[in-house]
């Protein structure tokens, strides 16, 4: 069953009087219980379409396409019907956690908001199901959180309040939006890892976003990677690393440093990443590419079918019967 | 929190010595020696030269005189008056009420407008109203009490003579509000504007901060999220510039005391440098300066319930 | 010297100048400007003495010879006006003058030597600015007696602390940065990093913050003339004026508190608008 569909979609923002495309044709389909990756570098708008699908877009963004949740139009939403949505339907955990939270306020104002004022919990209940919340993230002496400030706990443990927060009104749907990233190595790990379990246990779906393939494929089933604001490359995660095959992929995951093997195998892709606005209208990694041919750059590829994945290159099946070597990320 | 507390009232402390000593060494400042600048330009006779040479004692060293000033004035002894041959002490507090009065009256007129139209700025950014707050505000700050004075007397007493004209009405409660409406205004107007700036300011800051976002994403309406995050983190700095306004408000008597012709401390001040009168000088600066370590105080006080982290410190 | 690069004056853009002086700044500087020139030769562009009692004149409205009218004494009203701006708003250029060289000087020593005079500094600061500065003018007048020299000393002496705190500040950004390190290391003078390096880098910010307390000093000089403890009456003043005309304002004439407050206003408003520009400039260039 799709819980959440994206169809073509297209976001524009106003940036000091002029427009910028930050999002030029999304497709994705995530299904009950699913989860998956969307992974790019920065500028590659991959937050935005986080931020379009539980709509918190800045203002005076422009939206085009479709997303449909439960087979409901989410971009046709009232203002009361956003709310509910955003309350039970599909919930966010942001990047900083430190910024995410009041400074003013307690770790129990924080978690029980939440649940007094969009479930209509009264305060003694909604306490102890905060507590019950923290509990189900790792933190077990809940009531004393519950009294202390975002600035008297580590960044870990913040981000822990901050998905027990995101579970409080029992959504469908998780958007993770480079959850780890704030964080310290040792702690991303156990973020991970709490996102990984309670997907399972809830039969959550969740969206993983994040600029690291690797941790991407670790939790999800599928993976998209984005780049200057459309897909660009969408299969099963096992798959993305045996086969990858749009050339920015493959580059990702050469850029990606690999211990295992003696072979200097540390490759920067050359040039710098586009955003979306600065795309050309053929294939917007063309000026990176070692592939690039003379239709690269005249046509704008589409998304299409190839074996098992769907991929945006003119190139990819003729790299894919003629360089077999492309697979281990030799590129140029 | 209690650490927070002691270095500030500690700090307080040091401050008002500080300014007592001031207070106090300020009459020795002036050219020629004390009697004669305590006498000024009423007539000198020996004998009150005499009278004021024993009642300073100005032949005992400097700092025992200070000592005894400070002892007496802790328990409200200010000595006699040069002008009005009556207690310092009795001056003062016949006057303290209705200054008290007025110094409430236009408290309250500052913040409740300075945040009304602070919080109506900032939550609706459109060009109009923002221009207009913004035209206004700056037109109050350069607008000084005593010309807000004149203009309320002109327009609101003498022109339509809906408001007594002087005097600082006695009595009931509603006569006090008939007779101090009028100056409350006028002393209050510079100051609703510096609490419509900061609150305009603070709002628009929370507003942009990611913990707004969270809330809304979380499917709070925007009113609440409004209500319980961006007002009130922003009462932090409204209430820096409220006890700002508080102090300039006690400041300003002066000025709107001697416009509107109100027997308060403010009006006593300014008659006791006129006449000369130094004692009467000294007790009040001395009191005003009180106020005002009481006011930092307050706000140091109010600091630490609004602002967990000065309450708690920054250990993670 | 070395081929290190050292920073000047930020350059700031064309376009982002005019957008973020926009037009109220141009406007209050082009008052600014016209208040200084009135201000110079006010006395002599006066169309009658401002001193020239007619007691038959008293309260008289406009006629041709007399733009604004009379006031009580039958003195014409925009002579002394004008006679007054010099007072009013050359006042207050000295008192602002006077407190941003002490103000600056003790802010940007504080900030170089740092240590035990910084934290002397900030002490004393903190001590000062508990008190509104116009009632420590007042104190000085009861003590030196009433008059322009004392309240404008008064005053300038009451502004120095909230200059050099604003000061010290920026001075103290500017001090922790690499290329004053390289200049110390070089075995500069500590006089000459200040003044040919240091100061060219704050200044936008001082004469921000000077013309902001220009502002206050022309509302805090004509309070003290207002009370009585300033200029003194028969001088034409704004501030005079004010409290001369409350007479004639219970009478039902408001003509000379009222042009002599409008004038003040203006005054005021000019200089607080510009300096909130100028600052804003400031911020923008420092943020690029």
């Amino acid at each position: 069953m799709t819980l959440l569909s994206l169809k073509a979609l297209r976001v524009v923002l106003p940036v000091g009087g002029s427009d910028r495309q930050v999002l030029r044709g999304v497709d994705l389909d995530i299904a009950e219980g699913e989860s998956v990756g969307l992974v790019g570098e920065s500028g590659s708008s991959k937050s935005m379409t986080a931020r379009a699908i539980s709509r918190m877009l800045p203002p005076g963004a422009r939206v085009d396409g479709r997303i449909e949740f439960d087979g409901c139009d989410v971009l046709g939403l009232g203002r009361k019907e956003l709310r509910t949505y955003r309350a039970h339907d599909v919930a966010t955990v942001f990047q900083d956690p430190r910024a995410a939270l009041n400074p003013v306020r307690t770790i129990g104002d924080f978690l029980c908001e939440g649940l007094r004022l969009t479930m209509g919990m009264p305060t003694a209940m909604a306490r102890r199901r905060a507590v019950d919340l923290l509990a189900e993230v790792g933190i077990d002496d809940g009531e004393r959180r519950l009294r202390q400030y975002p600035h008297q706990l580590s960044g870990g443990l913040l981000q822990r309040v901050v998905i027990a927060a995101a579970l409080a009104g029992e959504p469908r749907l998780l958007l993770a939006d480079e959850p780890t990233t704030a964080l310290d190595v040792s702690t991303q790990a156990e973020i991970v890892a709490i996102l990984d379990r309670l997907r399972r246990t809830r039969g959550l779906a969740l969206l993983f976003i994040s600029h690291d393939l690797d941790l991407a494929a670790s939790i999800c089933d599928r993976t998209a990677v984005m780049y200057a604001g459309e897909i660009v490359e969408l299969q099963a995660s096992t798959e993305l690393h045996r086969a990858p095959r749009h050339p920015y992929t493959i580059g990702l995951l050469g850029a990606r440093p690999d211990i295992e093997q003696a072979l200097p195998r540390l490759r920067a892709i050359p040039g710098q990443p586009l955003a979306a606005f600065e795309a050309p209208p053929g294939c917007a990694f063309a000026d990176r590419c070692a592939h690039c041919v003379a239709a690269c750059r005249a046509d704008h590829p589409r998304l299409e079918q190839l074996s098992t994945a769907l991929v945006r290159c003119h190139r990819a099946e003729a790299l894919q019967t003629h360089s077999p070597g492309l697979a281990k990320g030799k590129v140029s | 929190m209690l650490r927070f507390l002691a270095r500030r009232l500690t700090g307080s402390a040091v401050a008002l010595l500080v300014s007592s000593f001031g207070v106090f060494g300020a009459m020795y400042l002036a050219p020629g020696d004390p009697v004669s600048f305590l006498i000024g330009n009423r007539g000198s006779t020996p004998e009150l030269r005499a009278a004021l040479r024993s009642q300073y004692r100005l032949d005992d060293p400097f700092l025992e005189r200070y000592w005894r000033w400070l002892g007496s004035a802790v328990q409200g002894q200010f000595g006699e008056s040069l002008l009005q041959r009556q207690s310092v002490s009795g001056l003062i507090s016949a006057r303290l009420a209705t200054t008290a009065w007025l110094v409430a009256l236009a408290f309250i007129v500052a913040v409740a407008v300075g945040v009304c139209v602070g919080v109506a700025a900032g939550r609706w950014p459109r060009r109009l109203l923002d221009d207009a707050v913004s035209v206004a505000v700056s037109a109050s700050i350069a607008t000084p009490a005593f010309v807000s004075a004149v203009l309320l007397i002109s327009l609101f007493a003498v022109g339509t003579g809906w408001f007594p004209v002087f005097g600082s009405g006695s009595g009931s409660v509603v006569g006090r509000l008939h007779h101090l409406a009028l100056p409350a205004v006028s002393l209050a107007i510079g100051w609703w504007a510096l609490i419509a700036q900061t609150t305009r300011a603070s709002i628009r800051s929370e507003l942009g901060k990611e913990h707004v976002e969270t809330a809304l994403a979380r499917g709070l309406s925007s009113g609440q999220v409004f209500r319980r995050h961006v007002l009130r983190n922003a009462l932090i700095p409204i209430s820096t510039s409220g006890g700002l306004t508080l102090a300039g408000l006690i400041a300003g008597t002066a000025i709107v005391e001697t416009a509107f012709q109100l027997d308060g401390v403010g009006g006593l001040l300014i008659s006791a440098v006129s006449g000369r009168d130094f004692p009467v000088v000294q007790a009040v600066v001395l009191l005003l300066v009180v106020a005002f370590a009481l006011v930092n105080t307050a706000v140091d006080v109010l600091y630490t319930v609004l602002d967990p982290r000065v309450r708690l410190g920054s250990a993670a | 010297m070395t081929a290190m690069v050292l920073p000047g004056v930020r350059p700031t853009h064309k376009a982002g100048r005019a957008s973020a002086f926009g037009l109220a700044g141009r406007l209050s500087a082009a008052v600014v400007i016209i208040f200084t020139v009135v201000a110079l030769i006010g006395p002599w562009v006066a169309p009658h003495d401002p001193q020239a009692v007619d007691l038959k004149a008293s309260f008289w409205g406009p006629d041709a010879g007399h733009l604004l009218g009379y006031d009580a004494a039958g003195r014409d009203l925009l002579s002394r006006l004008l006679a007054g701006a010099r007072t009013s708003f050359l006042g207050p250029l000295v008192i602002v003058g006077f407190a941003t060289l002490l103000g600056s000087s003790i802010a940007v020593a504080a900030a170089w030597y740092g240590r035990w005079l910084d934290s002397a500094v900030v002490a004393v600061l903190d001590v000062a600015l508990a008190f509104p500065g116009l009632l420590l003018a007042v104190l000085t007048v009861a003590i030196v007696g009433p008059g322009l020299p004392a309240a404008t000393l008064a005053l300038g002496v009451a502004y120095v602390p909230h200059m050099a705190r604003l000061v010290r500040s920026a001075a103290l950004r500017e001090v922790g940065r690499d290329y004053v390190d390289a200049l110390r290391v070089q075995g500069l003078p500590a006089v000459r990093i200040a003044v040919r390096h240091v100061l060219p880098n704050i200044w936008p910010i001082v004469i921000g913050q000077a013309a902001l307390t220009l502002a206050w000093a022309t509302v805090d000089l004509a309070a003290l003339s207002y009370l009585g403890l300033g200029v003194q009456p028969p001088q034409p003043d704004w501030g005079v004026m004010v409290a001369a005309g409350q007479s004639g304002v219970l009478q039902g004439y408001p003509a000379e508190s009222v042009v002599a407050g409008v004038c003040l206003v203006v005054a005021a408003g000019a200089f607080n608008l510009l300096g909130q520009r100028l600052l804003r400039r400031c911020e923008g260039a420092r943020a690029r």
